[in-house]
């Protein structure tokens, strides 16, 4: 749960949104207008965060909080 | 007019830095092909008999590279330890095919475009097309790569919301035909999104056909989503509930012949979406750094392909809303309407109803 917690802080940092806007259940791409470069900065930031890929033929854009949260948690430890 | 020697030098010294860009653009394609970039960026700071090691190339030749790549700053040198590195803003682009930073398939385009120059000579001479068929087989696969990340964070996040009711039909369940698909990066991309759906890629493209039945299959999406080397207007009138066409309507020989056929494809309450460069009307409003690469990709490969084909209507790359409008009226549809513009594309919406 700690981790949903930062991966909305970080969410809400990369897209400059409000954090209150951000939840479990919100995709990227209701967030903010995404560009291409956005979801570089996400992946970027998820992976000196967790350690995790995400990878951008991964549909980005339609993952929400919930599901980042659940890569970190599949994720091998490292 | 004379010459005024200060503009002739400035304009001298940014001819001379496109040489050095058109020139560095094959090594680039080098770099991707021998998995010099992927090395550097997995390895961290490497000298070049480390990176030489790393990828069973020869380190004077990968030496001279890495000096390349530095000149152009697309690679980082250290002069006291010797290592050349890539910062995660370059590794983001050279390094990370995956990504939507990627530039690869933009390098790889332009330099296999390029091998068409002598037929390309034969056709400005004589008005004679060159089709898609007729270029190296990297233009096609740069293609597929170069338009990668647009749709990757477009097309199933952005544009196909865009379209009244389209993504709630998709949800429940549709019928989807995705024309001049070439690699099969959108039907793939739409077929994860959307589960429920069936999805059908056509091109009259056979080798990029095969491609995307290879990669679909890969991916696990070979039940839902399937290609067939179909052109534009001999696809099955099947009642699609959408018809899409990404980034290909303008290298068609006859676009109205295309839309009509689309038209006529329809399921009752269907959609066509049309997905091309965003581009203004007038020439001078692509005089951009943007339109200055889909001109380009235009003269080389878009342009002679429509005039390979049937009609030959040779739209270019950038025809403009106002152009493409008439090519849908023409075709038949009443109502065109511009549902989305992101940086690089605008998405035309039309319907039967």
């Amino acid at each position: 749960m700690i981790e949903r917690e930062k991966i909305e802080d970080l969410v809400a940092q990369v897209l400059h949104v409000p954090r209150a806007d951000v939840g479990p259940g919100k995709r990227l791409c209701d967030l903010a207008e995404l560009d291409s470069l956005s979801l570089v900065e996400i992946a970027s930031a998820m992976d000196d965060a967790f350690g995790v890929r995400v990878p951008g033929d991964d549909l980005t854009t339609l993952l929400t909080v919930s599901e980042l949260a659940d890569l970190v948690a599949k994720a091998p430890v490292r | 007019m004379r010459v005024d020697r200060a503009r002739l030098e400035a304009f001298v010294e940014r001819a001379f830095g496109d040489v050095g860009a058109a020139m560095t653009a094959s090594l680039v394609v080098l770099g991707d092909r021998l998995g010099l970039y992927r090395a550097l960026a997995s390895n961290g700071p490497s000298t070049s008999a480390e990176l030489a090691a790393l990828t069973g190339t020869s380190e004077r030749h990968v030496r001279e590279w890495l000096r390349a790549q530095a000149a152009a700053f697309y690679v980082d040198y250290d002069h006291a330890s010797g290592r050349y590195g890539l910062s995660p803003e370059q590794a983001a682009v050279f390094a990370d095919d995956s990504g939507t930073a990627c530039m690869l398939g933009g390098f790889q385009l332009a330099v296999a475009a390029g091998r068409a120059v002598d037929r390309l000579e034969d056709s400005f001479r004589s008005g004679a097309g060159l089709g898609w068929h007729e270029h190296d087989r990297g233009v096609s696969e740069g293609t597929a790569r170069f338009f990668r990340p647009a749709y990757a964070t477009h097309l199933v996040g952005t544009w196909i919301p865009s379209l009244g009711g389209v993504a709630e039909r998709l949800e429940r369940g549709a019928r989807v035909a995705d024309v001049g698909c070439g690699h099969g990066v959108s039907t793939m991309l739409m077929a994860r999104a959307f589960p429920a759906s069936t999805f059908t890629g056509f091109d009259d493209h056979e080798p990029s056909i095969g491609a995307a039945n290879r990669a679909a299959h890969a991916a696990g999406l070979a039940g839902r989503c399937r290609f067939e080397a179909r052109g534009a207007k001999d696809f099955p009138l099947e009642g699609w509930d959408l018809v899409a066409f990404l980034d290909c309507l303008h290298d068609m020989g006859d676009p109205v012949g295309a839309l009509r056929h689309a038209r006529r494809a329809l399921a009752d309450g269907g959609t066509v979406m049309v997905v091309e460069p965003r581009a203004g009307d007038a020439v001078t409003d692509n005089l951009t750094p943007v339109g200055r690469v889909y001109y380009a990709a235009s003269a080389l490969v878009c342009t002679p392909a429509s005039l390979a084909q049937e009609v030959g209507a040779a739209l270019g790359a950038q025809a403009g809303e106002s152009r493409l409008g008439e090519v849908f009226a023409a075709a038949g549809f009443g109502h065109v309407r511009k549902a989305a513009e992101t940086r690089h594309h605008m998405v035309l919406e039309a319907r039967t109803t």
